[in-house]
């Protein structure tokens, strides 16, 4: 167990220097150009250094400011060409125009070629380095512990444990979650590895389907997010058997079987996560069904700047000035990275619930699970169980 | 097993259901980006 902590730690210390380099922007002097771009400037760009444009953004002449052209050598404004031009690259060109489309006087969006560069780069390779990791380490699980199994002798006798709604609502989130993964991937991935393989004429057939798929899908998601929420938020509270539960580690490596209610502390982290990370994706993915409706970032963004959380962290204050294809282009990705996470984690759901542990998977199967599985992973669930149903023989 | 056909009938009743009923509601991000709302006039 230890060494496979150094290997994580040592793992992730080699993706620091990446970062370290992100963030190594020196100073720029800018004598010699007269204030204008350096060679500096183009190579820390062409490094993918962050390059500070803030001493040229606001350079954008004075459009008010020139010679009427109604008046012998007038002009067209005060503004010269290079300075229109950088009014529009910096969004702060004012454009009118009779196009009705809400992000039509975006002519030049800035950060659209570094969110398709994460996209394709850091976005792709870590998710997927999350997902296979994963599995990596559940496969070493099962290597190590084995399938956990019924330790006492089974009973013959079964407690129902999810009743047919709460097993409906289960599969919907769980059928429309692998459906929106996969088609997901298909539209993140496509590009890059489907059109090579499949030609574009053979991916134009799957991505619109992918796409139709993923947009109408969202929805059973979403109610089946809302189904579970309601049906089993009173079960996931947290109490102070949780806490003994997570000492223990869920008695997953010997030790014995904590106590446990109807769910115990490990599902309680499932549920909510599955809530949260399943909300955000959801809200992120409205933001994205209806292009430039609904921003949620600068609003985000301008919250995390009041709390101080950008600050506290060496972000310094975040842009709350976004134009509405970076409000989209920002939604894309933490609807991506929130699904990533989500799927990791809903991995070690499924393996938990069918080859990890004997008997599992009959809860959401037929709803009915061996009482002995009960004692071993519920005893307090069961203890409610059958002193309902003693009240209830009691009183017939 | 009854309950996971239920849910995939109903995902699919669901899907087909919001693919029709979205654009007739105006809420369509195919009809934001084409047609009348990019018109000139």
């Amino acid at each position: 167990m230890l060494r496979l902590i150094y290997a994580l730690l040592i793992t992730f210390s080699l993706c620091l220097p990446s970062f370290a380099q992100d963030a190594e922007a020196p100073e720029t002097d800018r004598s010699a150009t007269g204030g204008a771009t350096t060679l500096e400037d183009i190579m820390k760009r062409q490094e993918g250094l962050k390059v500070d444009n803030s001493f040229r953004s606001g350079l954008t002449g004075d459009p008010g400011g020139g010679r009427p052209s109604s008046e012998q050598l007038g002009t067209l404004g005060g503004a010269s060409d290079p300075e229109l031009w950088r009014a529009l690259r910096f969004d702060s060109a004012d454009i009118t125009t009779q196009v009705q489309h809400p992000a039509a006087t975006v002519l030049i969006q800035d950060t659209g070629m570094w969110w398709l560069q994460f996209r394709e780069g850091p976005l792709t390779k870590y998710g997927f380095g999350l997902v296979l990791g994963m599995m990596g380490l559940l496969v070493l699980f099962y290597l190590i512990r084995g399938r956990i199994r019924i330790d006492g002798e089974r009973t013959g006798r079964t407690i129902l444990r999810f009743k047919s709604i709460e097993r409906f609502a289960h599969w919907l989130l769980a059928g429309s979650f692998i459906l929106l993964g996969v088609t997901g991937v298909i539209s993140l991935l496509g590009r890059q590895f489907l059109i090579p393989a499949l030609g574009p004429e053979g991916f134009s057939t799957i991505a619109i389907g992918a796409k139709w798929i993923h947009n109408n899908v969202s929805w059973a998601f979403m109610l089946a997010i809302v189904m579970i929420f309601v049906l089993w938020v009173v079960h996931n509270l947290p109490d102070r058997t949780d806490i003994n539960w997570l000492l223990k580690g869920g008695g997953i490596f010997g030790g014995g079987h904590p106590p446990a209610k109807k769910f115990n502390a490990g599902q309680k982290l499932i549920f909510w996560s599955v809530v949260i990370l399943g909300g955000s994706i959801s809200a992120s993915g409205l933001s994205l069904l209806f292009p430039f409706e609904l921003p949620m970032f600068a609003a985000t963004f301008e919250k995390l700047n009041q709390f101080g959380i950008p600050q506290l962290l060496g972000l310094g204050e975040l842009n709350t000035n976004l134009a509405p294809h970076t409000e989209m282009q920002y939604a894309q990705l933490w609807h991506a990275i929130v699904s990533f996470v989500l799927f990791a984690i809903v991995i070690a759901h499924i393996y938990i619930g069918s080859v990890g542990m004997e008997g599992a998977y009959d809860a959401m199967g037929s709803g009915e699970v061996e009482e002995q599985w009960a004692r071993e992973h519920h005893s307090l669930w069961v203890e409610e169980v059958k002193a309902k149903e003693a009240k209830a023989g009691g009183s017939s | 097993m009854r309950e996971i056909v239920l849910a995939f009938v109903a995902m699919a009743a669901i899907s087909f259901a919001a693919s029709y009923a979205l654009p007739q509601f105006g809420f369509s991000s195919e009809a934001q980006t084409s047609g009348d709302s990019v018109r000139l006039d």
